[in-house]
C-alpha cells in the first residue's frame, strides 16, 4: 500500500517516465510505422498487381524490385532518373560550395563594401521556395515546345533551346542559387569562429598566406565545409519541385518525380521501390556527415573568447568582388523575383509596351479567364486557399514546435539513457527522409483505416500529421538545444514549494522557453509553408492550400495568376524568417548548426 | 521535532562507485549542520536526497521520526510534502518572474487566499530587507538580492528544515560576512533545523553548529567544529580542514621515525613554534597573510617545507637557522588513515634531542 502511494504520488510529480513513453509511441506511429510500410509495400503484392507478380494481395514478391533493378524496363524506369537526381545532386553541390565558399570567405574574413548589406541580400534565396526560381526560369526561357503563352524571351522573338529552357541545365542552376546562401551561412559562421590568432600564430613563424590557407584554414574548415555540401546533397536528392516543373515538357524524371508520377498512376509498389531508394540515399550521406562530425569534433579548438576575425584589405580586388557579389544577388533575387513580379502585370509576357501592363491579375474584376474571374487578392478561392495554408501549417507548426520542447524536456531529464537516445534519433529521423518519400509514406498508412485510426487520406488531418512528423526535426533540435542550456534548478525549485508537473510545464518550463518555442514553431511554419512534395502528395481540392492552387493554377497556364501566388507565399516565407531574426536576435546560421 | 535520522544511505548512478556509500548520521533538532567535503564528493546528492530531489538506492531518510524514503520498505515522500526547504546555489529565480512573484508562487501553489499570500509575502519582504525590489526581475538584482529573495521564497512556506546548497559561495567577500551574520539571524527567528552543504571550510566552521565531513561518498567524521578541528577522525579530515593545510610526516619517513612512530603524523602549522632547545631547521620563505604570518622551515630530514603560522611578527630572516619548539600537539594515523589516540600526543625532548 505505501509503496503504491509513493509510485502514485510519484507519478504525478514526476511522470518525466511516463510523458517519454508516450511520446515514443506516438512518434513510433507517426515517423517510424509509414516509413515500415513503404518497404512492406515493396516486398509484398499490391491490389490490382496478383497478374503481375502471379501471387494473391499482400504476398511477398520481388517483382517490383525486380522490375526496377533489373529488368527490360529499368534503364528507362529507374536508372535513367537514378542518373539524373545523382547528377543533379551533386553538381548543384559542388557549384554551390564553390561560389558559396568564395562570398563567405568576402563576407566574413575582408574589407568587401557594403557587405553588411549584401550578407543580408545574399541569404534571401535561402528564403524563397525553391520552386518560385523554377516558374521564373520558366517565365524567361519558356519555348513553343510547350504551349500556352510564352516566355519573355519568346516576347523578343527569340527561341530559347530545349536544353536551355527546360531539364538537367536549369535544375542545377536553380538548385545552385537556391542552395549558395546555405553554404554562406555555414561556411560564414565557420570562419567567424576561427581564431584569427591561430593564423597569426602562423605568420608570425613566416608562413605566407598561401600556406597558411592551404595548412591552417582549410584543414580547419574541412568539416565545416563537407558538413554543408552533405547536407545540400541529402536536400538535393528529394528535391521535387524543380524538376516537376522543368523536366516535363522534356521528360527529364528524377526519383521523385518518378515516385510521384508511380503514385499517380496507382503503381504503389514501384512507388515504394523509389521512396526506398531516395531514403537510403538520404541515409547513407547523412550517416557520413555523422561519422564525420565526429571525428570533426576530437579537433574542434575552435572558438574561445578572444576569438577574433580580422579582415584582410581586398584593395584593388575591391571592385571586381563588389561586382561579383552584386551580380550573385542579381542572379539570385532580382532577376527572379523582378520575372516574377513583371510577368504578373503583364497581359501577354516580355512585350513592353504601355496597354499591355494592367494589375487585374492581382486586383481585378471580370478576367476572360474561365476558371478564375477575378484577380488573386480579390478571389475567394485564394484566400480561402491561404487561410487554409497558414491555418493547416501553423497548427501543424504548434504542435511540432511544442512536442519538440517536450522531447527536449525527456532527452535532458529523463532517468532511462535509451529512451533519450531514443527519442532524439526517432524525431531526427524525417531529416533523413526527403519530404516526396514521407508523404508517399503516409499515402500508404493512412490511406485506409488501421485499428482505432479511420482512413485519414482526404481529410487535412493526413497533410497535419504529415507536416508535423516532417518538422520534427527541426522542432526537437530547437527543443533540446534549449532545454539542454535550462538547468534543472528553476524546476525543482517549484517543485519545492509543491507544483505538479502540469503545474511546473505551464508555469516555468514553458514561459522560460517561449523564445526558444517561438523559433521551434516558426522554423517549422516557413519550411511548411515553402514546401510543395507533401501538399501535392497529400492534398485533396477539399483542403486547397497556396502551394497545390498555385501549380493548379500553372496547369492551366494561368501564369500570371500562379505568379502572384507564389509571389505571396514568398512573401510569408521572408515575413516569418526576419521574424525569427527579430525574435531570437540570433542569426540562421546559428538555428541550423544547432 | 524536525530531527533528521539518516542511516546506511546509499546512492548509485548507474554501475559506477557510489556517489553517497553507506552514510549514517543525526541531524539535531534547531541545529545548523553543514555537510562539508571536496567537490564531487556526493554532498549536494546527500542533499537533494534529504530534500527529495533524488530517491536513495538503499538506506533510509527520516524526518521527525517518520521515514520519508526508504527504498526497502517502497516508502517514499515527494520534496513538495516533506516540508523541507531547499535555496539552490544558483538560486534558481524564474527569470520570468518578479521578485514578488517568486516569492508568492509556493503560496499560490499551496492555495492560499490571496489576502493571505500578499501579507505573507509581504513579511518575507521585510524579514529579509528587501523592500523596494518587489516589480524587479531576477536579471536586475545583486547577487546578494537574488539570495534574499531565494531565501525568501523558500522561508514563505515555513519549511520544517532549510536546506541550504553552498549558500555563501556565489558572493563577494564583504557580502559574505553579512549574510553570514544574517543567516545566523534567520536561524534563530525562525528556529528551523538548518542543513547546508559546501567545499569551503571557512563558511563551515563560521556557520555551523555541527559539521559532518563527506569525501568519496563517505561520511568521515561528524561533531562540532572544535572536535573535528581539534580531533581530526581521519587523515583526510585533518588535511582537508585547517588553513594552511596540516604538516604530514609519513609513516616510514625520518620525521615520523624520528618522532618515535612507525605512523603518519600531523601536525598543524599553528602549534608549530620557535625555541632555544629543539629541532634545528632553516628558515625558507616568510610569507605575510595580511595580520597573520606562514613561514616555510627546512627540516634536514623532511623533503617538503615545514609550514608554521603565526599571529605575531616573526623576527626571522630566509636562510636564518632556527630550532623548532618540540611538538605537543601531534596527530597520528595508521594505515588505513583511522586516528590512532584520541588526544593529540606530545613528544618528550629525548627523543628530539638525539642523534
Amino acid at each position: 500500500m505505501a509503496r503504491l502511494r509513493s509510485s502514485g504520488a510519484s507519478l504525478r510529480s514526476d511522470p518525466t517516465r511516463v510523458v517519454g513513453l508516450v511520446l515514443l509511441a506516438f512518434f513510433g506511429w507517426l515517423i517510424v510505422a509509414p516509413l515500415f510500410m513503404v518497404f512492406a509495400d515493396m516486398l509484398t503484392t499490391q491490389p490490382g498487381d496478383e497478374a503481375r507478380t502471379q501471387t494473391g494481395t499482400g504476398a511477398f514478391t520481388d517483382y517490383y524490385l525486380t522490375r526496377a533493378f533489373s529488368s527490360r524496363m529499368s534503364q528507362i524506369i529507374f536508372y535513367r532518373p537514378l542518373m539524373n537526381t545523382l547528377t543533379i545532386a551533386s553538381v548543384s553541390t559542388v557549384l554551390a560550395l564553390v561560389i558559396g565558399t568564395g562570398v563567405a570567405w568576402l563576407l566574413v574574413r575582408t574589407d568587401l563594401m557594403g557587405r553588411a548589406w549584401l550578407s543580408i541580400g545574399l541569404i534571401i534565396p535561402f528564403m524563397l521556395p525553391a520552386w518560385t526560381f523554377a516558374l521564373a526560369w520558366t517565365t524567361l526561357f519558356k519555348n513553343s515546345t510547350v504551349g500556352g503563352q510564352p516566355g519573355f524571351v519568346q516576347g523578343f522573338g527569340l527561341q530559347p533551346p530545349d536544353w536551355l529552357a527546360y531539364g538537367a541545365v536549369p535544375t542545377i542552376v536553380i538548385m545552385t542559387i537556391n542552395n549558395i546562401p546555405f553554404v554562406i551561412l555555414l561556411v560564414g559562421n565557420a570562419l567567424r569562429k576561427l581564431d584569427s590568432q591561430l593564423e597569426e600564430a602562423a605568420r608570425m613563424l613566416g608562413a605566407r598566406s598561401g600556406l597558411i590557407s592551404r595548412r591552417i584554414v582549410v584543414p580547419l574548415m574541412r568539416p565545416a565545409v563537407l558538413s554543408a555540401s552533405l547536407l545540400m546533397f541529402a536536400d538535393a536528392i528529394g528535391e521535387f519541385s524543380v524538376p516537376y516543373v522543368l523536366g516535363l515538357p522534356v521528360q527529364f524524371e528524377t526519383l521523385a518525380t518518378s515516385l510521384y508520377r508511380a503514385i499517380g498512376t496507382q503503381q504503389n509498389g514501384m512507388a515504394a521501390v523509389f521512396a526506398a531508394v531516395v531514403m537510403a540515399i538520404g541515409v547513407i550521406t547523412l550517416s557520413i556527415d555523422t561519422w564525420m562530425m565526429r571525428e570533426s569534433r576530437r579537433y574542434a579548438i575552435i572558438g574561445g573568447k578572444g576569438a577574433m576575425a580580422r579582415r584582410s584589405r581586398l584593395g584593388r580586388a575591391q571592385i571586381p568582388a563588389v561586382t561579383l557579389a552584386l551580380t550573385l544577388f542579381a542572379v539570385g533575387v532580382v532577376l527572379p523575383l523582378g520575372t516574377l513580379l513583371l510577368s504578373t502585370i503583364m497581359h501577354v509576357p516580355g512585350r513592353f509596351t504601355a496597354e499591355n501592363f494592367t494589375f487585374a491579375y492581382w486586383v481585378g474584376r471580370d478576367l476572360p479567364t474561365i476558371a478564375l474571374r477575378d484577380g488573386i487578392l480579390l478571389s475567394d478561392v485564394f484566400w480561402e486557399a491561404a487561410w487554409n495554408s497558414v491555418r493547416i501549417v501553423g497548427l501543424a507548426s504548434l504542435a511540432a514546435g511544442t512536442l519538440g520542447l517536450l522531447v527536449g524536456y525527456i532527452v535532458v531529464r529523463s532517468p532511462w539513457r535509451w529512451l533519450a537516445m531514443a527519442l532524439r534519433q526517432i524525431t531526427f529521423f524525417p531529416y533523413l527522409v526527403p519530404g516526396i518519400a514521407f508523404a508517399a509514406a503516409f499515402l500508404v498508412l493512412f490511406a485506409q483505416p488501421r485499428g482505432p485510426i479511420p482512413a485519414l487520406y482526404g481529410t487535412p488531418w493526413i497533410l497535419l500529421l504529415a507536416l508535423v512528423a516532417d518538422q520534427m526535426p527541426f522542432a526537437s533540435r530547437a527543443g533540446i538545444s534549449a532545454m539542454t542550456q535550462l538547468g534543472s534548478d528553476v524546476e525543482d525549485a517549484a517543485r519545492m514549494v509543491g507544483a505538479g508537473w502540469f503545474q511546473r510545464m505551464r508555469s516555468i518550463i514553458f514561459p522560460i522557453q517561449k523564445g526558444a518555442l517561438a523559433v521551434g514553431v516558426l522554423m517549422p511554419f516557413i519550411s511548411g509553408i515553402k514546401g510543395v512534395s507533401l501538399f501535392i502528395m497529400l492534398a485533396v481540392p477539399s483542403t486547397d492550400v497556396l502551394t497545390t492552387f498555385s501549380l493548379r493554377l500553372v496547369d492551366y497556364d494561368y501564369t500570371q495568376a500562379a505568379n502572384v501566388v507564389v509571389l505571396m507565399i514568398s512573401l510569408i516565407a521572408l515575413g516569418g524568417t526576419l521574424l525569427i531574426n527579430r525574435i531570437t536576435g540570433a542569426s540562421l546560421a546559428q538555428g541550423l548548426e544547432s | 521535532m524536525p530531527q533528521i535520522d539518516i542511516t546506511h544511505l546509499t546512492k548509485r548512478f548507474g554501475a559506477d562507485a557510489p556517489a553517497v556509500d553507506d552514510v549514517s548520521f543525526t541531524v539535531e533538532d534547531g541545529s545548523f549542520t553543514c555537510i562539508l567535503g571536496p567537490s564531487g564528493c556526493g554532498k549536494s546528492t546527500l542533499l537533494r536526497m534529504i530534500a527529495g530531489l533524488e530517491r536513495a538506492s538503499e538506506g533510509e531518510i527520516a524526518v521527525d521520526g517518520t521515514v520519508v524514503d526508504g527504498p526497502r520498505q517502497g516508502l517514499f515522500t515527494p520534496p513538495e510534502t516533506r516540508g523541507v526547504g531547499l535555496v539552490f546555489q544558483s538560486y534558481a529565480l524564474w527569470p520570468h518572474m518578479t521578485v514578488e512573484d517568486n516569492i508568492a508562487f509556493g503560496l499560490k501553489v499551496q492555495r492560499m487566499s490571496t489576502q493571505a499570500r500578499k501579507a505573507r509575502v509581504a513579511e518575507m519582504i521585510e524579514t529579509l530587507q528587501i523592500g523596494g525590489l518587489e516589480r524587479r526581475y531576477p536579471s536586475q538584482l545583486s547577487g546578494g538580492q537574488q539570495q534574499r529573495v531565494a531565501l525568501a521564497r523558500t522561508l514563505a512556506l515555513a519549511p520544517k528544515v532549510l536546506l541550504l546548497d553552498e549558500p555563501l559561495s556565489n558572493l563577494d567577500a564583504a557580502l559574505r560576512l553579512h549574510m553570514r551574520a544574517e543567516l545566523a539571524r534567520l536561524h534563530r527567528e525562525f528556529g528551523t533545523t538548518i542543513v547546508f552543504v559546501t567545499h569551503d571550510q571557512w563558511e563551515a566552521m563560521t556557520l555551523a553548529t555541527h559539521i559532518a565531513v563527506v569525501s568519496e561518498g563517505r561520511l568521515q567524521q561528524m561533531g562540532t567544529a572544535n572536535d573535528i578541528y581539534d580531533r581530526p577522525a581521519h587523515r583526510f579530515v585533518a588535511e582537508f580542514i585547517g588553513n594552511p593545510q596540516i604538516n604530514i610526516f609519513e609513516a616510514g619517513s625520518a620525521m615520523a621515525r624520528k618522532l618515535g612512530t612507525d605512523m603518519t603524523v600531523a601536525w598543524r602549522p599553528e602549534t608549530v613554534t620557535l625555541a632555544d632547545v629543539g629541532l634545528p631547521a632553516r628558515v625558507r620563505a616568510v610569507l605575510p597573510t595580511g595580520g597573520s604570518w606562514i613561514v616555510e622551515l627546512d627540516l634536514p630530514e623532511h623533503r617538503a617545507p615545514l609550514l608554521m603560522s603565526t599571529n605575531r611578527r616573526p623576527d626571522i630572516a630566509p636562510g636564518q637557522a632556527v630550532t623548532i619548539a618540540p611538538p605537543t600537539e601531534l596527530h597520528l594515523f595508521d594505515a588505513g588513515g583511522q586516528r590512532h589516540a584520541s588526544d593529540p600526543i606530545s613528544h618528550p625532548l629525548e627523543a628530539l634531542t638525539q642523534p
